[in-house]
């Protein structure tokens, strides 16, 4: 069963050249996405900065109204809820930001702040302190820990107490914006084994957001692949990395670093700098390899591929299948 | 090869009130001319440190290069005072930071910050032909439009765009050394790989010197000859990368490239993990500084600091299971 539905998901932001000018001109954030997200399962939604992923993140929250489009979560549709109506929904739905400095408010001790929700949320006081202790060994610490300051935490012990922090209302979906981006090597390992963990016990969702490919091609089930506010390839995890059909998950994964590609060098098109695009045209036109007459008159749907994998270009709707193993030698 | 850097035994200390923290503590390394150096370890383990160390870059106040010795092109740079050490800042020695925003000044065009440089290191370019000396080298570093983006402002650039700047800065006084601080790690994948092609092309051409930073184990592997693993102020690992790649020998390493999830994994298996966290600088543990999370410690270790120990000719790795084999 779906847990989260979005169904066209639109966002426009109004943009001005300068705060007097009278003109205003509309930037495309997010156009027409459908996601759905299965109970228990994680989707992997990558793109590079800008391409509209933090604004759908917001969009689930409801901390962003959609110019248009619905969020159904559990076939409720939440888009247009009242403040006061939404208030029950949100303890399903929760949020790890990236930056566990800027996201901890200073001042708190680290038991204050997983209890902040609680309270938000009017647990009775004398459960409270339990149920803090309960989430902070959930998450891998211990009880020295609550006493504590933010700023007398790693990295690594930051983000545990943001994720106990989400956990606190046994939230439905966890949204994941860029949750391990900032952290070490070492440590990102431990948050991902912990995020993995937490999902099999609680049967959480996760909606994962990030930039790593291969960070999210270790934790999704499905990944979808956003390119200028548009999903442009989507579909289960293993089958889009083994045969990546869009030239723009081509290039990500080609952009890759990897050991095996020393002392070979490619050169990669610029792809910057050709911001200028028609509105007629596919919008990765400007920048693609393999682009034709026709990707500049005509706007590529989301096509069904194979079962299970949907991409939005002309040239890999026409070619019909590929050999599944194409692409697959990339690391 | 000739060795154009060699920093023996550096330390570089800070005091804080009453404590002393060792961010560089006994670190050699070497870069050979025309080679990339690539320095890989986590957050606070002296990396940085070290690269601000080679031009007396360091934050001022209680931090100070405590003993040591930084040979660069036949000089001690720690002999040098201020004004000689000036002359080598940038022009033999260049830097290239991680955040290419706030490294460019916001109220100065392109032109500006780019003859800046120009007028205080290559004191033969003509004011007259200063223009088209500062397209060539936009263009060299891939910069399309060169002519007119001179007079953009940094808020107008891209991203990678503005690194590309940065580093056009970095080697108009055609340094023998580039030092590259986390070049890459706040840019996109796409733009990523075209910063780091750009760097291997620039030290075939210009037979560069590059010290390599990074927290980006697979960005190092792609790129360096060279590889420097750090941990908690010290180096533990020091080899061609071909090597190091193909037998890391400390546990250190071999933990970092257990935990990195690969791209060709299947996923949902468990990831290695190296447990406990990098210690606080100042609060190293006894003995070598990497046991209390390593799985193959024994006894001598919590005891005594092993050495570097050579093995291979020229792996360095400062571990004790290294000692008899």
């Amino acid at each position: 069963m779906a847990l989260l539905k979005l169904l066209d998901i639109t966002k426009f932001y109004e943009s001005r050249e300068s705060i007097f000018s009278l003109n205003t001109g509309l930037n495309r954030a997010v156009y027409k996405v459908n996601i759905n997200i299965k109970h228990g399962t994680t989707l992997g939604l990558v793109g590079e900065s800008g391409c509209g992923k933090s604004t759908l993140a917001k969009i689930i929250l409801k901390l962003l109204k959609p110019t248009s489009g619905t969020v159904l979560f559990e076939d409720e549709n939440i888009t247009d809820l009242r403040e006061n109506d939404f208030r029950l929904r949100r303890r399903d739905i929760q949020i790890v930001f990236q930056d566990p400095y800027s996201s901890l408010s200073p001042r708190l001790r680290i038991k204050s702040i997983i209890a902040e929700p609680l309270i938000a949320f009017k647990m009775p006081p004398q459960e409270i302190d339990a149920r803090v202790r309960e989430l902070i060994s959930q998450v891998g610490l211990n009880e020295v820990h609550l006493d504590r300051l933010p700023h007398q935490l790693s990295g690594g012990e930051r983000q545990r107490v943001g994720i106990a922090r989400a956990l606190a209302t046994s939230p439905k979906l966890l949204v994941l914006d860029e949750a391990v981006s900032s952290l070490d090597l070492s440590t990102q390992a431990q948050v991902l084994n912990l995020l993995e963990d937490l999902q099999k016990k609680y049967q959480l969702t996760y909606l994962f957001i990030a930039h790593n490919l291969s960070v999210v091609r270790h934790i999704s089930d499905e990944v979808a692949v956003m390119y200028k506010g548009e999903i442009v390839e989507q579909g289960e995890s293993n089958i889009v990395y083994n045969n990546p059909l869009h030239p723009y998950t081509r290039l990500l994964i080609s952009s890759m670093p990897s050991p095996e590609k020393r002392g070979k060098r490619e050169s990669v098109k610029n792809i910057e700098g050709s911001e200028q695009r028609e509105l007629k045209a596919c919008s990765f036109y400007a920048n693609c390899p393999k682009h034709e007459d026709k990707c500049k008159s005509q706007l590529p749907g989301l096509v069904e591929i194979e079962p299970g994998h949907w991409v939005r270009c002309l040239k890999a709707a026409n070619s019909e299948k590929r050999p599944r193993d194409e692409g697959r030698s990339l690391r | 090869m000739e060795k154009l850097l060699e920093i023996k035994n550096l330390k570089t200390y800070f005091y804080q009130d009453s404590s002393i923290v060792k961010a560089v503590d006994d670190v050699s390394i070497s870069i050979e001319k025309n080679s990339i150096l690539g320095v890989v370890g986590e957050s606070g383990c002296g990396k940085t440190m070290t690269a601000l160390s080679i031009a007396r870059l360091l934050p001022g106040a209680g931090c100070e290069i405590v003993s040591g010795s930084i040979r660069f092109d036949g000089m001690e740079l720690l002999d040098l005072n201020n004004e000689e050490l000036r002359k080598i800042r940038g022009s033999k020695i260049a830097y290239v930071f991680q955040e290419p925003s706030t490294s460019l000044n916001p109220v100065l065009s392109i032109k500006e910050q780019l003859a800046e440089v120009v007028l205080l290191h290559c004191l033969d370019i003509h004011a007259d032909i200063i223009d088209d000396f500062l397209i060539k080298a936009l263009e060299a570093v891939g910069i399309s439009n060169a002519a007119s983006k001179m007079f953009a402002y940094p808020h107008q650039l891209s991203g990678g765009e503005k690194q590309r700047v940065m580093i056009a800065m970095a080697i108009i006084s055609k340094p023998l050394l580039l030092i590259a601080d986390e070049p890459t790690t706040a840019l996109d994948v796409t733009i990523q790989s075209q910063i780091l092609d750009l760097i291997l092309e620039l030290k075939e051409k210009l037979g560069l010197a590059v010290m390599f930073i990074s927290h980006d184990l697979n960005v190092v592997a792609q790129l360096s000859d060279y590889i420097c693993v750090m941990y908690a102020g010290q180096v533990v690992e020091f080899s061609p990368a071909k090597a190091l790649l193909e037998n890391p020998m400390h546990p250190y390493t071999k933990g970092l490239f257990d935990c990195l999830p690969l791209f060709k994994d299947k996923g949902k298996d468990k990831l290695n993990e190296i447990p406990g966290e990098v210690p606080k600088s100042g609060d190293f543990p006894k003995g070598c500084r990497f046991h209390p999370r390593c799985s193959k410690k024994f006894e001598r270790c919590e005891r005594e600091m092993p050495p570097l120990f050579v093995k291979n000719k020229n792996q360095e790795v400062r571990c004790w299971l290294y000692l008899n084999s």
